[in-house]
């Protein structure tokens, strides 16, 4: 009996160490997934508000250039003093458009921007919240070729930045 | 003799459930008068819990955006108190619903409007939109309509803070704020590009207008 009580002791021993050796040393399993960028983007709230606020910003000017347009139409053009008249007027059209058109593509560019950083954000605070070490963005340019649908959390992603864009 | 004991044993026991039960905000109306003699201070100190309570946060890494709302009895003045109908100027700012927008740079302790100006125009462009242009820019969303605010006030602090407060009213009464699943303010932000940023306000804490006692109220 104490012959064999000999041997278990330093047996237990070994078992416990590689029991650790084993905790310590196993590979990490990384959790990774991946979205559907172009899914997402087009599906966040924030962009349609934003392209919302686009389209009503571009009514405002056009109705701005349309107005000039019928004073243009409406001034005389018998004398040679009402012509030039109408080409400074013309002229004046002309700049507002061009400057419309340059405003109109800035804000394009800045309401993208904004979008982008509000979604990196949100994107953080999900990886962060579910504990995924990696979420790749697959958005059709042969960046991921192929994945498991399982570890495709697009519509997760879509449901929690929305909800998280409307102040929940 | 021990009867009574225990009968004194229970009133004292009732009083001291009674006086548990006046602090804090709960049921009961806002007295019609000021003969009820309703500390002003008292009002003010519910209103502000109220406020504080129904606070909505944004933030990323480099800004805070909060709003509150403000019930209308914070509008109460010291000269409305004396011998007015205390009621009458609660339902006349209770036509309005009023909010509170408050925006702060994290890390920065200077005025908020210098953030990231290239110019002193820019400083006064900043000044003059915050002032008389930001009001279209505020909304108010319910589940029926959604409102442009209709009025702003930008709260110019020269220097002194760091925050930029709005005080913002929309004509929607606030009783017409209840039933509502949720109370929404969505603010879009022009001049520090963060796009359009929405504040859950809930429906209860607005509620809580027309139902507050001051807590000082039953104890003075």
């Amino acid at each position: 009996m104490s012959k064999k009580l000999k041997y278990i002791y330093p047996t237990l021993v070994l078992l416990a160490l590689a029991l650790a050796a084993f905790t310590l040393l196993k590979p990490q399993g990384q959790n990774i997934v991946y979205i559907d960028l172009p899914k997402v983007f087009e599906n966040f709230q924030m962009k349609k508000d934003l392209e919302s606020q686009l389209q009503s910003e571009l009514k405002r000017k056009t109705q701005v250039l349309d107005s000039l347009k019928l004073v243009i139409g409406s001034m005389p053009l018998e004398t040679e003093y009402d012509k030039k008249q109408v080409a400074y007027t013309r002229n004046d059209l002309m700049n507002t458009a061009s400057s419309f058109d340059m405003e109109h593509q800035d804000h394009i560019k800045d309401y993208d921007n904004q979008v982008f950083n509000r979604l990196n954000q949100y994107l953080k605070d999900f990886a962060k919240e579910k504990g995924y070490d990696f979420i790749l963005g697959a958005e059709g340019s042969g960046v991921i070729m192929a994945a498991d649908d399982g570890m495709d959390v697009t519509e997760d992603v879509i449901t929690y930045i929305n909800l998280k864009y409307s102040g929940e | 003799m021990r009867i009574l004991l225990y009968m004194s044993g229970l009133v004292f026991l009732g009083s001291l459930y009674a006086c548990s039960n006046s602090a804090g905000i709960h049921q009961g109306n806002i007295p019609a008068t000021a003969a009820d003699s309703i500390p002003l201070d008292a009002i003010h100190e519910t209103a502000e819990d109220i406020q504080e309570a129904s606070r909505n946060l944004y933030e990323n890494e480099e800004f805070v955006y909060s709003c509150s709302y403000v019930p209308s009895f914070r509008f109460i003045r010291e000269q409305d108190a004396e011998g007015t109908n205390l009621e009458d100027i609660r339902s006349e700012y209770a036509s309005r619903s009023s909010f509170l927008l408050e925006l702060k740079v994290k890390k920065y302790h200077d005025e908020m409007l210098k953030y990231g100006i290239q110019s002193v125009n820019d400083y006064y462009s900043r000044i003059e939109y915050y002032s008389f242009h930001a009001a279209p820019d505020i909304r108010l969303i319910t589940d029926s309509d959604t409102v442009s605010a209709s009025q702003c006030h930008f709260e110019r602090t020269y220097g002194l803070a760091p925050t930029i407060r709005l005080s913002v009213q929309f004509p929607v009464p606030e009783e017409q704020l209840n039933g509502n699943s949720a109370v929404r303010i969505q603010f879009f932000d022009r001049i520090y590009h963060q796009g359009i940023v929405n504040f859950k306000l809930l429906p209860e804490l607005i509620h809580n207008y027309k139902v507050f006692k001051p807590k000082s109220h039953e104890t003075n």
